[in-house]
């Protein structure tokens, strides 16, 4: 395979991808820097044991992920956030799919109007929902509980897994299924021997936005949660509001933490984000 | 093997204004070992039809039955009938061989493993796809998918088989020796087969019995030469032969000199006009198309344009005056 | 034959590709290829899918680049210009309108870009709409028309314009053999009274070789043959192209050479062969396989021929196609109009020396040996 040859156009996007990871290069040099480090104008990014005043080194060290993992206080909400986002996205990737399957493949009426309901749910901020939630949780016992979160986030994601996994659907000519019924296949069994093998990419990429919503979310976790259910967004705005001023330092630890498993699960997925969409069986 | 009838069959899709007839009145049947082209234009209801046989799709009115037993509103699975889409649909996750044992692996077949071996070995023996066995579909060619996909409905050993325009998205060449294929793989099957096609080649070519279906109605059912030589009416005349037959209305008859007969339209297939060279001819030739084995005369007469086939080649060159004869016999009368 | 000026502009010349090549990934489109278009000629490319036809003509609208090799148009090399610096007119099977705009607009894109004024843009889009019978939807936007129909609004577009040359790939593909068949008569007596060149893309031989002054035939990305239709048809480069142009084939039948006898495989029929100048010069090797060629069109039924069983009629509305079995093949005929045949029923069957063609049993290349006599041999 030749090399690409090099263009001009490719320019626009490396400035593109060094301006949206400089931030995250910055969390990273942070993490291992003194507090006066942190902040010191002209910014150090060397790391080296020379640390003559005003230059460009800093001294290395761990005590920000020791002062964040140190205590211990931290590990439960990273499990906790591990836990609910794994479950969360398992759910609603799976009753999602079979709602977009549904919505694609079956013609009665009103299912255009189903379809605008849900997605007129995620038109809704979240936070109009809080109060009633937040209710309705401590009334049911799920106040500060794992599964509360994992069934709130599956509720929350449903309706863009459903989206997402019907357009995908949309793709799979029904001659697939329909060689299956004629084979004496039922529906649910078509449907996973099938169809769902033909949307891989679309389930994968659907996982992750899931994801990273229930990873990420915040303010429902701030609402819900106290001491069991604490998740890790919860748990790094705890510490930095720990101190009167900002502590630069521990803050990138925990938010460099937070960003890992994410990212890894993007990485190790990417593979089959990207597996051709149809694999040049349908002739159309 | 049994015998399929369709009796006064009718499906219709949509409502109010958007009600579509997709078919109307239909009364066919496929005997054992017979087969049997729907030959239609697009939008024509074969697919429909089809789908009806299968029983992806439920009739409105009329009914479906095997030797007497009513299928009209069975499912798929029980009906012992396998179909291959336009569309092939072999499965992209699946190696090739994987593909040629779904079919018998659901569960409810019953199908001890070795017979499932049997089956896959002779349908890959018929099809000549013995070195795609541990291929995927991604990787295969047109032709070589088709194959697959009528290896998936062999190992079945239905009843009936359903072909829905099987060849269309293959180019010209592929086709024609398909073509032939197919009609080998029918007749050593000994299945009844339904197949439908919008070219006329192909269903001349294959057809033991043709039937015509426009709008979604049948408009003639026979031997693909019977059809040919004396089509119920102008419209099935036009659906048949290659290059199309000439039409007539009657004053364009008239204007000609053609002998008068019984009915509005006339028509005249392209071999039965004779053109011979004569300076004081009233036509013109004015194209030639040289297909190799026969030539396409192009003609032009009391305003009109005529195509006459010819045999070999007729010695004539574009621009000469010609002279046309037609016997009367060859003249097909139509009221439509 | 081309004769340049001190410029190295070449009259006779429209276009040229010199041993242009091009790869997608790991799949080789197009082996290094040389073409020369002629000005005024209406070339037509043949193949079949995957064949790379459809790169052959990205290449020459500038689409796509060659990988290696160069490209010249009106004299200049313009390998490296972009679509929009060349001078072509393109008509691709997924026609692009815009559909935002109404078909006239569509129609008076190209001209308006080239700074045409709009009165006199509309009155040429009209004119070549009404050519196509599609003048009525001129207010229409492209939504809901048939694909039919919005192909030849496609080609309107393409010939309201002068080009140095215009591209055609399966620019009919929706319409009906019939409607392409008089579509195609009218759109090139229009590109003959302009002088203009243009090139066709085709999977359909019949229309290739009824359109084409030349035929260009492609194989996997190499070109097989290119020649008028006539020279493709009685002198096929290779068997593939003997197989491939003609409804049906070539009957290519498997063959020994013993001395100077040709004997097919499995049938009482040998030829006596002189091998022309190649045998004069008895260079290469001894060939004792080889392939026999011979159109349906020249195996005749005659008393004294030799029997085959008939394996199917197919009857193809004039003319009846005989298909006999021969080992594991078929040989077929093309029946006169009248005579019936039978499935089982035995067929004597026989051919002129001159209609026999000889290919390389390994290579497949077509061989200069040339028949001069053919005896049916006694027996079963």
């Amino acid at each position: 395979m030749k090399r690409r040859a090099f263009t001009w156009a490719t320019l626009p996007a490396i400035l593109v991808a060094v301006m949206m990871l400089s931030p995250v290069l910055w969390m990273l040099l942070t993490s291992f820097k003194l507090p006066p480090d942190t902040v010191a104008m002209p910014p150090r990014f060397l790391p080296g044991d020379m640390a003559p005043e005003n230059s460009f080194w800093f001294r290395g060290t761990l005590g920000n992920y020791r002062h964040v993992f140190g205590d211990g206080d931290s590990v439960g909400p990273i499990l906790n956030s591990l836990w609910v986002a794994f479950w969360a996205t398992l759910v609603s990737l799976l009753t999602g799919s079979m709602a977009g399957y549904a919505l694609s493949r079956f013609a009665f009426r009103g299912v255009h109007f189903v379809q605008w309901l849900i997605l007129g749910t995620r038109l809704l901020p979240p936070l109009a929902v809080a109060v009633p939630v937040s209710f309705l949780f401590s009334r049911v016992g799920l106040q500060d509980t794992r599964f509360g979160l994992i069934l709130l986030y599956s509720a929350l994601n449903l309706s863009l897994s459903t989206w997402m996994m019907k357009g995908f659907f949309d793709e799979v000519p029904r001659a697939f299924e329909e060689a299956a019924f004629i084979d004496g296949y039922t529906r649910l069994e078509a449907f996973f021997k099938v169809v769902l093998p033909q949307v891989i990419p679309g389930l994968t990429a659907t996982s992750v936005l899931g994801f990273l919503g229930a990873w990420n979310e915040y303010a429902f976790a701030l609402t819900l949660t106290s001491i069991d259910a604490v998740t890790l967004p919860v748990r790094v705005h705890a510490i930095s509001a720990d101190s009167s001023s900002v502590t630069w330092g521990p803050l990138a630890a925990a938010a460099l933490v937070s960003i890992l498993p994410p990212v890894l699960f993007t990485f190790f997925t990417r593979r089959y984000l990207l597996r051709g969409i149809t694999l040049g069986t349908v002739k159309e | 093997m049994p015998t399929w009838k369709l009796s006064g069959v009718g499906k219709a899709f949509g409502r109010g204004n958007g009600r579509v007839e997709a078919l109307r009145d239909i009364d066919l049947t496929v005997a054992d070992h017979e087969l049997l082209i729907i030959l239609g234009p697009a939008g024509s209801g074969k697919s429909t039809l089809l789908r009806l046989l299968a029983g992806l799709e439920f009739a409105d009115t009329g009914t479906l039955s095997r030797d007497e037993e009513d299928m009209t509103r069975l499912p798929p699975d029980r009906r012992d009938i396998a179909m291959v889409f336009q569309n092939f649909a072999v499965y992209p996750h699946l190696t090739v061989k994987e593909n040629l044992v779904f079919p018998l692996r659901h569960g409810r077949g019953g199908i001890s493993s070795q017979d499932i071996e049997k089956r896959v070995i002779t349908a890959v023996e018929m099809l000549g796809i013995g070195d795609l066995l541990d291929r995927h579909p991604g990787t295969l060619s047109g032709g070589e998918l088709q194959r697959v996909a009528i290896g998936r409905s062999l190992v079945r050993r239905p009843s009936l088989f359903l072909f829905d325009e099987p060849l269309i998205n293959l180019d010209a060449k592929l086709r024609e020796g398909l073509r032939s294929e197919l009609h080998r793989i029918q007749r050593e099957t000994r299945t009844a087969m339904v197949y439908a096609t919008h070219d006329q080649a192909e269903a001349m070519a294959l057809a033991d019995k043709l039937a015509i279906l426009d709008r979604g109605r049948l408009l003639q059912i026979g031997g693909p030469e019977m059809i040919y030589a004396r089509p119920a009416d102008s419209r099935v005349a036009r659906l048949l032969g290659m290059p199309p037959i000439n039409l007539f209305s009657l004053e364009q008859a008239k204007a000609l000199g053609l002998p008068l007969g019984d009915g509005s339209f006339a028509g005249l297939r392209p071999e039965f006009l004779s053109v011979v060279a004569d300076r004081e001819g009233s036509a013109t030739l004015s194209a030639i198309e040289r297909l190799g084995h026969a030539e396409v005369l192009v003609l032009e007469a009391a305003g009109q344009i005529l195509r006459a086939y010819v045999q070999g080649h007729s010695g004539l060159n574009p621009g000469e005056r010609v002279k046309l004869t037609v016997e009367p016999q060859n003249l097909l009368w139509f009221k439509r | 034959m081309t004769i340049a000026d001190g410029n190295g502009f070449e009259p006779e010349v429209a276009a040229r590709l010199e041993g242009v090549a091009k790869t997608f990934g790991k799949t080789l489109a197009l082996a290094p290829l040389d073409l020369e278009i002629r000005r005024g000629e209406f070339l037509t490319v043949l193949g079949p899918s995957g064949c790379g036809k459809s790169t052959l003509m990205r290449l020459l609208a500038g689409l796509e680049f060659p990988d290696i090799g160069s490209l010249w148009q009106g004299g200049k090399d313009v390998t490296r210009l972009s679509a929009d610096h060349r001078d072509v007119a393109l008509v691709f099977q997924l026609f692009t309108l815009y559909p935002h705009l109404t078909v006239l607009d569509n129609v008076t894109f190209p001209l308006r870009a080239r700074g045409m004024a709009a009165s006199e843009a509309e009155g040429l889009a009209l004119h070549w709409l009404r050519f196509f019978e599609v003048d009525h939807f001129s207010r229409l936007k492209p939504k809901g028309l048939s694909q039919g129909d919005r192909q030849k609004i496609a080609m309107a577009r393409a010939l309201v314009r002068q080009a140095g040359l215009f591209l055609f790939d399966e620019p009919f593909s929706a319409l009906d053999p019939g409607t392409r068949e008089s579509l195609w008569e009218r759109v090139r007596m229009e590109l003959a009274a302009r002088g203009a060149t243009a090139i066709l893309v085709t999977h359909d031989q019949t229309e290739a070789m009824a359109l084409g002054d030349r035929l260009a035939v492609m194989r996997r990305g190499q070109l097989q043959q290119c020649d008028t239709p006539a020279k493709v048809y009685e002198r096929p480069a290779n068997v593939f192209v003997a197989d491939f142009v003609g409804r049906p084939g070539m009957n290519l039948l498997s063959a020994r050479k013993f001395g100077e006898w040709v004997q097919v495989d499995e049938l009482a029929m040998r030829m006596r062969v002189s091998e022309g100048v190649a045998g004069l010069l008895k260079q290469g090797r001894e060939m004792d396989h080889c392939l026999v060629g011979i159109r349906p069109e020249w195996v005749v039924i005659a008393d004294g021929g030799v029997p085959l069983p008939v394996e199917h009629v197919a009857a193809l509305g004039p003319a009846n196609l005989l298909e006999l079995r021969l080992g594991n093949g078929l040989v077929r005929s093309w029946l006169p109009s009248g005579v019936k045949k039978n499935r089982g029923e035995s067929v004597p069957i026989q051919w002129m020396a001159s209609a026999c063609r000889f290919f390389d049993g390994e290579t497949g290349e077509l061989l200069s040996w040339k028949a001069l006599e053919v005896e049916c041999l006694p027996g079963n």
